[in-house]
């Protein structure tokens, strides 16, 4: 049927020899593609750094920050004091010597202000720590309601919240003596 | 099989311009491929020397452009040694080179690349001998008259025309190198066929006639 077509396209397309510059043009380009993807490994290894530097921080302020202060560490007051020192440069003034009535549940950094959870008693209890304003002048314990107490003491705002009003006296034997 | 054992086996790839592997010999190939696995660059070389001629041509009669055809090849073998790793011997190496270069050229085609004058051919005529330079010119227009048609076919159409006539390959074989059936195959050079057969109609001789 393509009696004529068939010669004419096998003369026509007929394999040719490649020229010889074509290896050095593939030596070329493997070079080049390889320097390219050499230049792609430094990048990705050092966006891989970049991530895991990022990562380990946030690890890091999380480790110091949100996560809270638990077991043994927490419920010991000498340690409670020192790690809400270490995390916020505050002082709390917890007996080191608590009352048997008082016992340590945990404690956080939640952005600077130390929230520690303790039992009072059989009651729920907790105490909010933070920097108060500048100029702040020491305040007396100011009963906001039946639950809840705040003041102001060398530079540190407090609040304390008892579950039972009846248990927030109890409460304050966190810090303070029998 | 030790990574240099390829190189000694002899005569079935050493010649003088370089190493040539012999398709016969598929353990070689095999062992070869093996070995550009392993960044060999003896044996990348050997696979270049041995498919060079077959990839250049496949790209020069697709694109019917020199420069395209040494960028075509250029790329098919850069592919080549990235994706050795994705070859597998249960396949044939020479349909996987294939697909390849068919992909190089469908690439090339898509970067919208003018396709140029192929001149070569009446270059080459010119530089012919005095009796026979007519002959010769007359033949290389023919040729590049062909090679123009060819180049405006559909890269469908053309894909095949050039597995076909460049490479002599089978429709099946042409079938597993582009993916398609070989009644696919078929229709697709039918298709051709009749298109060139229109465009190159001045090249059919008379009926009943002989060449003078």
């Amino acid at each position: 049927m393509y009696n004529w077509l068939e010669p004419e396209l096998q003369r026509g397309l007929r394999a040719v020899t490649a020229p010889p510059e074509l290896w050095d043009r593939v030596q070329g380009a493997k070079a080049v593609s390889s320097r390219e993807n050499n230049r792609m490994l430094v990048w990705a290894m050092a966006a891989a750094v970049v991530v895991m530097a990022v990562g380990l921080s946030v690890l890091h302020r999380d480790s110091v920050a949100g996560t809270p202060l638990t077991g043994d560490r927490c419920q010991n007051p000498a340690q409670l004091r020192a790690w809400v020192r270490a995390q916020t440069g505050l002082d709390l003034p917890l007996r080191a010597d608590s009352s048997p009535s008082i016992r340590l549940i945990s404690a956080r950094n939640a952005d600077g202000r130390i929230e520690i959870v303790y039992r009072a008693g059989n009651r729920d209890a907790m105490l909010l720590v933070s920097r108060a304003d500048a100029g702040s002048r020491n305040a007396p314990h100011n009963r906001v309601n039946g639950n809840v107490s705040s003041w102001v003491m060398d530079g540190q705002r407090l609040t304390l919240a008892c579950a039972d009003p009846a248990a927030l006296q109890l409460a304050c034997k966190l810090c303070h003596l029998d | 099989m030790p990574l240099k054992s390829w190189k000694d086996s002899g005569s079935s790839f050493v010649q003088t311009t370089g190493m040539v592997l012999n398709a016969n010999e598929p353990q070689v190939i095999e062992d070869v491929i093996e070995a550009c696995r392993s960044g060999d660059a003896d044996a990348f070389r050997a696979l270049f020397e041995s498919y060079k001629d077959r990839v250049y041509s496949i790209a020069l009669r697709y694109s019917g452009n020199p420069a395209a055809a040494m960028d075509i090849a250029q790329d098919t073998f850069l592919k080549l040694l990235s994706r050795i790793g994705d070859y597998r011997s249960e396949a044939s190496f020479d349909s996987w080179l294939y697909r390849l270069v068919v992909n190089s050229c469908i690439d090339d085609q898509r970067r919208g690349r003018r396709m140029a004058p192929f001149l070569d051919g009446l270059i080459d005529a010119v530089c012919a001998p005095v009796e026979s330079v007519l002959h010769t010119l007359m033949r290389a227009e023919t040729e590049k008259r062909v090679q123009d048609v060819v180049a405006k076919l559909a890269p469908e159409h053309r894909i095949v025309i050039v597995l076909r006539y460049t490479e002599g390959l089978s429709y099946d074989e042409i079938a597993s190198i582009i993916g398609c059936s070989p009644g696919t195959v078929a229709s697709r050079l039918n298709r051709a066929h009749k298109i060139l057969e229109r465009r190159l109609a001045h090249l059919r001789p008379p009926e009943g006639g002989s060449d003078v």
